[in-house]
């Protein structure tokens, strides 16, 4: 049978699907919940006793010792910089910051325009400086780190992983989904929401395993001086995205690999966007600021008879 | 010359029988086809028939309430029945083999 399980982590909506004999997998669904929570508990800026939160506060103090989790976390999104050549970069905090977000969306009032400048602002994820032998990490003064999306995408994939020997598994944190095996042989249906029409899907995907993850700039809008602010910060300028693309949806092997490829595309545009998912072989979705829709690769469309 | 008009009628006689045969063969080949063809299409009918009327899949969901407690449903519920209308659907597992997915399960969207 198909167990659902949903709650809240993350700042986001959790979704976890596992297709089991068992009618006893409560226990299997509270380990991940855990798991979810471990990572927020350790990985969110927003929490100020997080690790995170005390490397950030800690930024020109020296190395500091971080945990496992966090060691992990970091060494991925640095790992991540430097495959997408810094286009994706964990250290645009202050970035966010002087752009307004600095404090939990669900905070943020969207029409505030009352946030002061932020001084200085700095990012460079080559700033961050990793002693192997004694698992500490310093950040210089004025570096900080959010490791907001991959975070996400990260612990999902762990939590697929872990799941995924008690039967094919789909989990979805707020758009960020990875799918092990398939149920029965079926794959898993998984709409692409129209960025624009949030009542419609643009395409009904068959994920057979791998995961998908979209970026857009539709989400997560605040005023700031007159001007709409989004979160996706471009490194090359310090400012939102300012690319023709809208929103990006990207199938890659991992939620975490999706998650940074979409980010990465929707600050290059459509046409550099698509030839960096070409060379990597990933296929997606992009959807300009007209609305047109152009797909890199062949999507894989699911087909229902009957789709309510 | 004798011996070979006298020998000239046995190939005929032959070719005529095995002519025979051969026609024979393939009739019954054609006919077994036909048979073999109706009988494999009555069954995949049935099969289809079969997967068409299997049960969706029983999907438990739980959701925990912002309080901490767990919401737990059944969809459907463990209650519905099944029931097969002809005897070729007797062999249909009462436990479906697959999820009969009508929708998406979930969307991905912009975070």
């Amino acid at each position: 049978m198909l167990h659902e399980f949903h709650f809240r982590a993350m700042n986001t909506d959790v979704g976890i699907w596992l297709w089991n004999p068992s009618r006893q997998v409560d226990r299997l669904m509270q380990h991940a919940m855990q798991r979810f929570e471990e990572a927020e508990a350790e990985l969110s800026r927003f929490r100020p006793d997080s690790g995170l939160s005390r490397l950030n506060a800690a930024a020109g103090l020296g190395p500091q010792t971080v945990s496992p989790l966090l060691w992990t976390a970091l060494n991925r999104a640095v790992e991540a910089a430097r495959q997408t050549l810094g286009l994706f970069d964990p250290t645009v905090l202050d970035l966010l910051r002087a752009a307004g977000y600095d404090r939990s969306f669900e905070l943020l009032d969207s029409s505030s325009d009352t946030l002061g400048p932020s001084a200085k602002p700095s990012c460079g994820w080559h700033q961050i400086r990793f002693y192997d032998s004694v698992g500490q990490v310093e950040l210089p003064a004025g570096v900080g780190i959010d490791l907001g999306g991959i975070a996400k995408g990260w612990t999902v994939d762990r939590v697929a992983v872990s799941l995924a020997t008690h039967g094919p598994v789909l989990v979805d944190a707020g758009g960020d989904i990875r799918a092990v095996g398939m149920p029965g042989g079926e794959p898993w249906p998984v709409a692409v929401q129209d960025p624009f029409d949030e009542t419609r899907d643009c395409a009904v995907l068959a994920l057979n395993g791998g995961a998908v993850a979209t970026s857009s700039i539709g989400r997560r809008r605040w005023q700031r001086n007159g001007q709409t602010m989004h979160h996706l910060i471009d490194p090359r300028t310090g400012q939102p995205s300012d690319s023709d693309l809208h929103t990006v949806t990207v199938l890659a092997d991992t939620a975490e690999e999706a998650e940074v490829s979409a980010k990465t595309v929707l600050m290059l545009g459509t046409q550099a966007g698509a030839s960096w998912l070409k060379r990597r072989d990933l296929r997606g979705l992009l959807i300009d600021r007209r609305g047109r829709e152009h797909s890199v690769g062949t999507l894989p469309i699911y087909t229902m008879l009957e789709i309510a | 010359m004798t011996n070979t008009a006298m020998q000239k009628p046995a190939p005929r006689r032959k070719s005529k029988t095995n002519s025979a045969v051969w026609k024979s063969g393939l009739l019954a080949l054609s006919l077994a086809t036909v048979v073999g063809g109706t009988t494999l299409l009555g069954q995949a009918d049935a099969a289809q028939q079969a997967v068409a009327q299997q049960p969706a899949a029983q999907v438990l969901v739980v959701e925990r309430q912002p309080s901490g407690e767990l919401l737990i449903r059944q969809d459907p519920p463990a209650t519905s029945s099944f029931r097969s209308s002809t005897s070729s659907l007797n062999s249909v597992p009462t436990l479906p083999q697959r999820p009969a997915f009508r929708r998406p399960i979930t969307r991905t969207r912009g975070s």
